[in-house]
């Protein structure tokens, strides 16, 4: 058969199918689709009088991907011309505000005031009156499955622009959002979400999960999922915005103390010095079982309950403590102190003696705390305000809950004789430590054979990587573990590895130089790599966890960031050679379970070194200069990571 | 997140036996289900999946075409994969033809397509009314992402419309040709393949073809629109004929265009890259100085199209219609005004 019959002979099959079919649709009744398409319609007429057109003049809505000049659509909410809006387009603050009405009328805008937690604006009109307000569904009548309309008017101001859904969850975004799953872009960013009847839900707003503040989540537009926010329950939040409050999210400043957010009660590992928690006396180990008398079983329901306040709402906490129970009150803020870890001042060492596990002091930091109350190399450290001490993990665990300017008291033993010192902490300084009195341990371990070189293969990837491991003398320290992440053009040196021996062995490190997978150079894919080498080694070679650190191939290669901001869990000591922080690269906030020093190799006097340094210490990570990046100076500041 | 592919596809499949078919078709009292299947079925023998040789350029060297006459006929966007004057055209039954470029509409961006057939074909009317609003329901039928092979069923997207607008986008630093009316769906139909697709209603009538890809000039994000069936007739009943398209209109030369010191106005100058257009100075006796315009004063807008920075300013100017006064909203403090700009150089 050739290609023109069989193109007659189905062209034939199919027209008497149809035929037959299409005689008997003949006035058939209105279909469900015909019917849920005119209620469609009737509900978009029913708010359309309420959706406005917002130009702003003089204002980018430069968000990630999507970067134009155009309209932004609004809700009006009430008769006197107050206009809820999403911050999509505010990011730079717009010159003039004009909004149109359905009517076609155009009236300028003020701008009143913001809800940052939300992503909402809202704006006043001048001199309106008697505008139409739509009806709000109560909250009862909004479930996930029933139909979510999105309207906007973005792309004209003629009429409203649809896209049709459902809504796919309620209760989302620390309970602060319904997502739904029509188009949400910034063609109906701002407008109202309404049900089947044309009643409000929400307004559309370009949240995200993750997201702090700013209009962050437009990556996600016309993806299947959006989010608005409900309006059932907004109107004491709508009372303080016209009252010219800003509304931001409000932090209670407690982290938790295990890393299972259905752990059950929420159980609280450390409370943030200054903090509103510990302005309410809040501590370690208390557990947190409800807010406002709503019970908040899990740290999840503890953090979808919060999610709903801002700053300066204060709320009721029932807290558990050992056999009490009690409730506190709690006022919230906007902004925390950053979390700064503490110091004693000294580096420790396990010392294991025949009656029991002993914590010495390996070396005190000059100038540090721990010499300014007179403590000295040799010492044993027995307690820690009356706390048994005896590991380093012991003691660094102690110091890690304590804040710098507390004093501790802590029992020494030296020469059979046991003293109490009280030492107030300091900030953990990153500088690079000049050893000055006692038996720094690099000066023990300088003596033992070299130790070495060799390459490592981890199983399912091809590149080996050049390592090298120092010797394994009677009785020295456990190993630290650098990784200097190599450039990925350079064919594999073993010259490279060589110049880190000397000073590896000296400061007890193993040095892993591994290259990309790929010729092409480091790509996101070579976290992965990088991540289970690291933890390998780490396994294998029971490697000292407080001295692990990672160091990058070149200035301007982001890869070092990348991989420490991914693996906050596991790096303790970050050696950047760039001096400026990629462009989108946003810094975390120090966290007490993820201790981390920062050394930027780069110059010193640079003003972009200054930055960088001052930009770390704002978000409570210590940071200092190396001066240049010998493999003596950072082999020697990695070793002394473990400094507490 | 354009290419997303997690697409609400009802890819309803065409492998339907005959009986069972007419079976389902005498049984009304279940409209949803059935209705939806015939109509797949119907519309699906008026779409084709379009192969072409942009392959060699690494382009996606397919998209989808619709039947617009019974003699063979296809309607489709113009673009790269149709270069070589020769396409390769795959039936919905996954028969295959070699399909000739006949014409091409430069402003519209269609192109006709011929592949010979021997018997009518099913094909899409333009000449029937429709009725669409925001809010009508429609179904994209269109080969996405190539998905569909053979003699597979190309995928069917549902969604709304979300709006009637002129279609102003741009697609990297070319616009559109097209500046007309255009059907916004929210169906994700901006993707690779999409490009020559129908968009119909919920009875199966022809709303519109599916353009190439474009990004919205108004909002930055990509956008997914049909051109509508009232603005292909007259094009594809001349393509049909082999008539050659009108020419394009004057309003095309710009060179001779007032410029915004002949109307008297002196801006503050373009210092970030979204200057607000205040007013910085106003000519004496100009056209703007007779009309009231002052120092200080925020031009919102010009010739009812909103200006919301000094480029945009410069550009709609150089759009603006000649020989007409220019209307222009500006606001004075808190006082929203209009008012009407001369033709700079007309006799007075």
């Amino acid at each position: 058969m050739n290609r023109r019959s069989i193109i007659y002979a189905s062209a034939v099959g199919v027209s008497c199918v149809l035929g037959c079919a299409a005689g008997a649709a003949a006035d058939a009744p209105p279909t469900l689709q015909m019917l849920e398409e005119a209620a469609v319609r009737s509900a978009i007429e029913q708010v359309r009088p309420a959706v406005v057109r917002i130009d702003l003049i003089g204002s980018a809505a430069a968000d990630g991907d999507l970067q134009a000049s155009g309209p932004t659509s609004g809700l009006i909410v009430t008769a006197e011309g107050h206009v809820l809006t999403s911050t999509f387009g505010f990011a730079t603050l717009p010159a003039s505000i004009l909004v149109t009405l359905d009517d076609g009328r155009q009236l300028p805008a003020t701008l009143v005031a913001t809800d940052h937690s939300r992503q909402l604006v809202l704006l006043k009109l001048e001199g309106a009156t008697e505008l139409p307000v739509q009806v709000i569904a109560p909250l009862s009548e909004t479930n996930a499955g029933q139909w979510a309309i999105a309207v906007g008017r973005a792309l004209s101001a003629d009429g409203p622009n649809v896209s049709v859904g459902i809504v796919s969850a309620v209760g989302r975004l620390q309970g602060r959002a319904l997502q739904i799953d029509a188009s949400i872009s910034p063609a109906n960013y701002g407008g109202p979400l309404i049900d089947i009847s044309g009643r409000i839900l929400g307004v559309l707003t370009p949240l995200a999960p993750d997201s702090s503040e700013g209009a962050s989540g437009t990556d996600w537009y016309d993806s299947g999922i959006g989010f608005a926010v409900p309006l059932a329950d907004y109107k004491p939040s709508l009372i303080r915005l016209q009252s010219g409050e800003d509304l931001h999210r409000g932090l209670i400043g407690i982290a938790f103390a295990s890393d299972n957010a259905m752990e059950s009660p929420a159980a609280i590992g450390s409370v943030r010095p200054r903090g509103p928690a510990a302005a309410a006396g809040l501590r370690s180990g208390d557990r947190i079982v409800a807010i406002d008398r709503v019970r908040t079983d899990t740290q999840a329901a503890f953090r979808r309950q919060l999610g709903r306040f801002y700053a300066n709402d204060s709320i009721v906490l029932a807290i558990e403590r050992e056999k009490s129970s009690f409730e506190v009150n709690v006022t919230l803020v906007s902004e925390l102190e950053p979390f700064r870890h503490a110091a004693l001042g000294i580096r420790p060492r396990d010392a294991s003696t025949s009656e029991a596990a002993r914590v010495e002091v390996a070396h005190v930091v000059p100038g540090g705390p721990a010499s300014a109350a007179k403590i000295e190399a040799g010492d044993m450290i027995e307690r820690i305000d009356d706390q048994i001490v005896s590991t380093s993990d012991d003691l660094a665990a102690a110091v890690q809950l304590r804040t710098p300017g507390e004093t501790v008291k802590l029992n020494i033993a030296r020469r059979q004789e046991s003293i109490g010192h009280s030492v107030t902490l300091a900030e953990r300084s990153a500088e690079l430590y000049t050893p000055e009195n006692g038996t720094t341990p690099g000066e023990q371990a300088s003596a033992a054979p070299p130790g070495e070189t060799r390459e490592f293969n981890l199983p399912g990837y091809a590149t080996p990587c050049p390592l090298y491991v120092p010797s394994d003398a009677q009785d020295a320290r456990p190993l630290g573990l650098l990784v200097v992440l190599q450039s990925g053009s350079d064919a594999i040196d073993p010259e490279a590895l060589r110049r880190w021996q000397e000073s590896a062995e000296q400061n007890r490190l193993m040095v892993a130089m591994p290259h990309p997978q790929e010729s092409r150079g480091w790509s996101a894919r070579d976290i992965d790599y990088v991540r289970e080498l690291m933890r390998t080694l780490v396994e294998r070679h029971d490697i000292d966890r407080r001295r692990v650190a990672i160091a990058g191939p070149d200035v301007s290669n982001p890869i070092t960031l990348t991989f420490w901001l991914a693996n906050r869990e596991l790096v303790r000591g970050l050696v950047l050679g760039s001096a400026e922080l990629p462009a989108g690269v946003r810094l975390p906030e120090n966290e007490a379970d993820r201790p981390c020093l920062v050394l930027v190799t780069a110059d010193a006097a640079d003003r972009k070194t200054v930055k960088l340094i001052e930009q770390f210490h704002k978000v409570g990570f210590a940071a200092a200069t190396g001066g240049d990046s010998s493999p003596e100076i950072i082999a020697g500041w990695v070793d002394s990571l473990d400094r507490m | 997140m354009r290419q997303s592919l997690h697409l609400s596809t009802l890819s309803l499949g065409l492998v339907l036996g005959a009986i069972s078919f007419v079976r389902a078709a005498a049984n009304e009292s279940l409209p949803t289900g059935d209705s939806l299947r015939m109509l797949n079925l119907q519309t699906q023998t008026k779409i084709v999946k379009i192969f072409g040789v942009g392959g060699l350029r690494q382009l996606e060297a397919y998209q989808s075409g619709v039947f617009v006459s019974a003699e063979g006929h296809i309607l489709t966007a113009q673009s790269l994969v149709l270069d070589e004057g020769e396409v390769t055209v795959v039936l919905w039954n996954g028969a295959r033809a070699t399909g000739t470029i006949l014409t091409v509409d430069p402003l519209m961006e269609l192109a006709l397509v011929k592949i010979d057939v021997e018997e009518p074909m099913e094909w899409f009317r333009l000449d029937e009314g429709v009725s669409v609003q925001p809010g009508t329901r429609v179904l994209a039928f269109a080969n996405v992402f190539g998905i569909a092979v053979y003699d597979e069923p190309v995928s069917m997207l549902q969604g709304v419309v979300s709006g009637i607008v002129p279609l102003s986008a741009r697609r990297g630093a070319t616009g559109a040709n097209y500046t007309g009316k255009v059907y916004v769906v929210d169906a994700a139909t901006n993707n690779p393949g999409a490009a020559g697709g129908a968009v119909v209603d919920m009875s199966g009538n022809f709303l519109g073809l599916i353009g190439k890809e474009l990004r919205s000039e108004a909002t930055g994000a990509w956008i997914n629109y049909a051109l509508p069936v009232s603005a292909l007739r007259e094009p594809v009943e001349r393509m049909i004929k082999g008539e050659p398209p009108p020419a394009t209109s004057p309003s095309d030369t710009s060179a001779d265009q007032p410029t915004m010191a002949d109307y008297g106005i002196v801006l503050i100058p373009d210092v970030i890259e979204r200057t607000p257009p205040y007013v910085d100075r106003v000519v004496a006796d100009s056209p703007a100085d007779k009309a009231g315009v002052r120092p200080d004063d925020l031009v919102v807008s010009i010739g009812g199209r909103s200006v919301a920075s000094r480029r945009d300013f410069e550009r709609l100017l150089a759009a603006s219609v000649q020989g007409e006064p220019l209307e222009v909203a500006i606001l004075r403090g808190k006082e929203l005004l209009h008012v009407s700009l001369k033709q700079p150089g007309n006799l007075e």
